[in-house]
């Protein structure tokens, strides 16, 4: 079953069109990732499918039902849930209200419960820092928490949005692990990163974008040897270089 | 030594009323980033909401006290959603036109309506004044003070210890986290704009009976409820409400000093040097430093 159909998507930012007939297709259970460089237009994507920036499109569907003309909490509330670039956590309250406030779309108290303890299980550095303010944490916790904001949604999918950017290679290695084991638990994975040697690691198919267009699509391991990654992303494959600029 | 006491307790009084008035801004502007400056015109719609009902007797005073306030609340959620919505997200400066030619708009409404000024009702509370140790306080004060500190407690227990309060804190931190976690952000924020509205309306009902209005007060509350707002630090209610009895007992003792009119001047001087000193305000939401209390994440929002 398709989870997330995007067909002819367009994009604008201010009185710019940043994405131009995009097509991409992710289907349930899949960790599918979107790579590109700086200003390729990753993020206004994400922005686009949330319902953040004015999109046209042909088809822009989640889980079988258009989400044209549907608001972006109502998006959030079908189970299209995003792990936003700058975190947008809830910098004055706890980490325990943050995370409470994920699930309030649900309004289901019990469930919220029970997700708190899923969570704490998951990072346990957060159930530390339970009482901290969110505005307090560590990049890394701050990474943490947005994630398991996100997953108190009981997203059907979740989009994350760079989640390796400005954290520490070590932290970064232990957020990929996280994602590997949020998407084998079940839950549909769009990830979008520069990093794309992260990326290819964890991902089963990618998307390349390029200046607002799809530049190239297909099974990572394939994609990784092709000419247009090593040209532009992978840098020489015989150094493994992973930076894209 | 009674004359400071007796200015004082009235100064109280009226400072929190102020109060009042002022969380009511505070709400729209923290949640919303939106500075109304027709929030006085609100509480002129809860006076002269009140005094059109002429109540006669306590039961109906404060039946058409609750009428204003519900009317102010209206008005406010018609504004959010007619005016302010489709303009704000033009960006700009439009929230300031919108607000400032509101409260103009509002203002020249009820001098078409009421044309002579300093109109009251009668007190309709069921006794006349409160004496104590040589202090004397006119029932409508005491009541609207008494009332007014309720009230401030209830949208505090509303903002800090509801569902419903979590949402709308969610709002004021991060628009962007709110939208990310479903929240209706619109439904959100037309709320608040009516629940500000409404605190102003209610507050003017109350005020009433002590202050004769006429339709140019608009602009005098709007005022003070900026300068409670700021002075209290603008990121925090209790700040706000603290500011507000501040200004009330500013006015009222300041009276011991200075004639009249330049009283009033002295008041607003000293805030002047109270923001030269504390440009942060008083109290400043410093998510280093203020912890909220254990209990509030206990608070159900799931």
């Amino acid at each position: 079953m398709t989870t997330l159909e995007i067909e002819g998507l367009t994009v604008r930012r201010g009185r710019s069109e940043v994405l131009h007939q995009v097509d991409l297709v992710v289907r349930e259970g899949e960790c599918v990732c979107l790579v590109g460089s700086n200003g390729a237009g990753k993020t206004s994507l994400i922005e686009g499918v949330l319902g953040l920036l004015p999109t046209r499109a042909k088809t822009l569907s989640f889980l079988g039902t258009s989400l044209l003309g549907v608001r972006p909490w109502d998006r959030v509330r079908r189970g299209l849930v995003v792990v936003p670039q700058n975190r947008d956590l809830f910098a004055g309250m706890t980490v325990e209200e943050n995370l409470r406030l994920g699930a309030v779309a649900a309004g289901d108290r019990t469930a919220a419960d029970a997700g708190l303890a899923e969570i704490y299980e998951l990072f346990p550095r957060l159930a530390e820092r339970s009482e901290q303010l969110a505005g307090t944490l560590s990049g890394g916790e701050r990474s943490m928490l947005a994630i398991g904001r996100g997953l108190m949604s009981r997203p059907r999918m979740l989009v994350f949005d760079e989640p390796s950017l400005g954290l520490a290679p070590l932290v970064v290695t232990s957020i990929m692990r996280t994602i590997a084991r949020i998407n084998e638990r079940g839950t549909t994975v769009l990830l979008v990163e520069q990093n794309v040697h992260q990326a290819f690691a964890l991902a089963s198919r990618a998307y390349v974008l390029e200046n607002g267009v799809i530049a190239g699509e297909g099974p990572t391991d394939e994609l990784a040897d092709s000419e247009l990654m090593r040209r532009g992303y992978l840098g020489s494959a015989a150094t493994g270089g992973v930076v894209a600029t | 030594m009674s004359t400071v006491l007796q200015l004082a307790s009235t100064g109280l009084l009226q400072g929190l009323i102020y109060s009042l008035i002022g969380i009511g801004l505070y709400l729209v502007f923290t949640v919303m980033r939106v500075v109304n400056f027709a929030h006085g015109y609100f509480v002129l719609i809860g006076m002269y909401g009140v005094l059109s009902l002429e109540p006669k007797g306590f039961f109906p005073f404060l039946g058409a006290v609750v009428a204003a306030a519900l009317g102010g609340a209206l008005v406010g959620y018609l504004v959010q959603r007619l005016l302010l919505e489709s303009g704000l997200a033009k960006g700009g400066h439009s929230q300031l036109v919108i607000t400032l030619s509101l409260g103009i708009a509002i203002q020249y409404l009820f001098q078409v309506l009421h044309p002579e000024p300093f109109e009251t009702i009668p007190n309709p509370y069921p006794f006349e004044a409160f004496t104590s140790s040589g202090v004397t306080i006119s029932a409508p004060r005491m009541a609207a003070g008494v009332l007014s500190l309720v009230l401030v407690l209830a949208v505090s227990f509303l903002v800090y210890r509801t569902r419903i309060g979590t949402i709308i804190r969610g709002c004021s931190e991060s628009l962007n986290g709110a939208i990310h976690v479903g929240i209706n952000v619109r439904r959100v924020y037309r709320l608040t704009f009516a629940l500000g509205c409404g605190l102003a309306a209610v507050a003017g009902g109350l005020l009433l009976p002590i202050q004769p209005v006429s339709p140019a007060l608009g602009l005098e509350l709007t005022i003070k409820a900026f300068i409670v707002v700021v002075i209290g630090g603008a990121g925090s209610l209790w700040g706000t409400v603290a500011a507000g009895v501040l200004l009330g007992l500013a006015e009222a003792l300041g009276s011991l000093y200075a004639p009249g009119t330049f009283a009033t001047a002295l008041v607003y001087a000293l805030f002047f040097l109270v923001i030269l000193i504390r440009p942060q305000g008083l109290v400043v939401r410093a998510t280093s430093r203020i912890k909220p209390p254990k209990s509030l994440t206990k608070v159900g929002v799931g």
